[in-house]
């Protein structure tokens, strides 16, 4: 049985909840209009009728995100307000996974650092989204792992970025604001689809990656996250989320990464 | 055969010999009654008539034996040398002859080593002509020819590409898609887990893509960027190169097909 987060288990989680480093600060519409990411018009929705057949092929297959993460450890955004960059950050290593590329290990505070200027502040995911379509992502090798120093942002630093751009299609999956049955409609068909997306949840304060769309009990449908608090969180690093808490209030999916080979 | 010949000409010696009534040449010879001079170059002449009578009874029936050497297997035109209006080919043995119009030749096809004998059989006037063909069929005979074979493939793939496109030693594989499509039918090879592991197990190291048809691969190695900009005539397309040979074409529709495909060139 997986780790499931819902509104049977959520009060009984608290701890596990809210007391890691968080950061997500919800969307500012009037800084950052619904206009700023391609529109999901043109994704054609799956039906919900047919959900629960292609979870059971891509559990039967292990052809999920969850299956071709092939077990990388979970980012660990270490205390600091930055789970919006981290977010966006392993769907890009999803990504790299999912292209065959070889495994490297990404760095979020190279993001978040920049954006905020070395500060500790939260911020959403369509931020390092932006981010990553304009410059990219620096590995650990290049950025040392959990800090916020912006002396790490040399021009090799940037160079490196420049390796793991994401790139075609930013999908705001929330442009329909208040239809949130859509928005889940929509974070449903991406997952099946193998599409990764950073996940912002306003009851949480947090926000995640998620991989898979899950069918808890018949009928009952969740969305498997990969959060950025280790593996020994929840499952190997990984919960479910269902019922309102996993309805998001943010999100956009990342469908293409740059192919490099560090 | 020849044996049947000579009975045959001897039999004709008999009846022309008892079709001689001597009643009424001796008599003749005794009324007569010359010296015994005459009587002797009478019947010496008699004789040397005789037998140049049945001698050329006898040559005119068996006249120019041929002897030829063919081979096993081959078609041979063979003439005769008798003077007919009309000619019958008679074959004695199993082989086939076939006469052309004129009946002055005939085609011959022996399958089998061995000594075959030809009769030509003709006629001038009232005389019957006859000619003996001995076929010496020496050397070996044609082998036989392949089977038809495997039936043809109701399904053909294309053919493997060489030179591999692309280079290196090892197998390497480049599986191309659209990211909006992938929930369509046929794109379950891409993401498989059975396909990556026989990857992981087959390939040289980072020796496989799966890309979006417009990823940005310029930062990747060129080997995977020239793999890209090959032509592709559909989506989802496979790529594979074992550094000997290789193959380009649609992706196969299930996992079992495209593992089939891929243990071609990675074993």
């Amino acid at each position: 049985m997986p780790h499931i987060i819902d509104d049977e288990t959520f009060f009984g989680l608290t701890d596990q909840l809210f007391t890691h480093a968080r950061g997500l600060v919800p969307r500012d519409y009037n800084l950052y209009p619904a206009e700023m990411f391609a529109p999901p018009s043109e994704m054609p929705l799956i039906p919900q009728s047919e959900w629960s057949a292609r979870i059971k092929e891509m559990t039967e297959t292990q052809s999920r995100l969850s299956d071709i993460r092939r077990g990388f450890p979970s980012l660990d955004q270490n205390g600091h307000g930055y789970c919006w960059a981290y977010s966006t950050g392993a769907c890009t290593m999803l990504l790299r996974n999912l292209n065959g590329l070889p495994y490297v290990r990404l760095n979020p505070h190279s993001v978040a650092a920049i954006i905020k200027g070395g500060k500790d502040e939260g911020g959403w995911c369509g931020l390092s989204a932006q981010f990553l379509r304009e410059h990219g992502i620096a590995s650990e090798a290049v950025w040392p792992k959990h800090s916020r120093s912006l002396a790490n942002d040399t021009p090799a630093a940037r160079a490196n970025m420049a390796l793991h751009k994401c790139t075609e299609d930013w999908v705001d999956l929330t442009r329909a604001v208040y239809d949130q049955t859509l928005t889940f409609a929509q974070v449903a068909t991406c997952l099946l689809n193998r599409i990764p997306c950073a996940l912002d949840f306003h009851w949480w304060g947090h926000s995640v990656c998620g991989m898979d769309l899950v069918e808890v009990e018949p009928g009952s449908f969740g969305i498997r996250i990969l959060n950025s608090w280790t593996d020994n969180w929840g499952e190997k690093g990984t919960s479910v989320l269902r019922g309102t808490q996993a309805q998001p209030n943010g999100a956009v999916a990342l469908r293409v990464t740059t192919a490099s080979t560090e | 055969m020849t044996d049947q010949i000579r009975e045959e000409v001897n039999a004709h010696r008999q009846r022309f010999e008892a079709s001689v009534d001597r009643s009424e040449v001796e008599p003749c010879l005794c009324r007569y009654k010359p010296s015994s001079a005459v009587v002797f170059v009478f019947d010496a002449l008699v004789f040397v008539m005789l037998s140049t009578v049945l001698l050329l009874i006898a040559t005119s029936v068996v006249r120019g034996d041929q002897e030829i050497t063919v081979k096993p297997g081959r078609l041979k035109k063979i003439e005769t040398t008798l003077t007919s209006k009309k000619f019958v080919w008679k074959s004695v043995g199993d082989y086939d002859c076939l006469p052309d119009s004129s009946g002055k030749s005939a085609i011959v096809l022996f399958p089998l080593p061995g000594e075959f004998t030809l009769l030509v059989i003709g006629a001038k006037a009232d005389e019957p002509l006859l000619e003996t063909i001995t076929i010496k069929v020496e050397g070996e005979a044609p082998k036989p020819p392949p089977g038809p074979g495997p039936k043809p493939d109701p399904d053909p793939k294309p053919d493997p590409v060489n030179p591999p496109p692309i280079p290196g030693d090892g197998l390497r594989v480049l599986m191309v898609y659209e990211t909006s499509k992938t929930n369509e039918p046929g794109h379950l090879p891409l993401f498989s887990k059975t396909i990556r592991d026989y990857l992981d197990a087959k390939c040289v190291a980072a020796g496989y893509r799966i890309f979006d048809k417009d990823i940005d691969a310029s930062r990747d190695n060129k080997i995977w960027q020239d793999a890209l900009k090959r032509p592709r005539t559909q989506i989802p397309w496979i790529v594979i190169s074992n550094g000997k040979t290789g193959f380009e074409g649609p992706l196969p529709e299930t996992v079992p097909e495209t593992l089939e495909l891929l243990k071609k060139f990675g074993g």
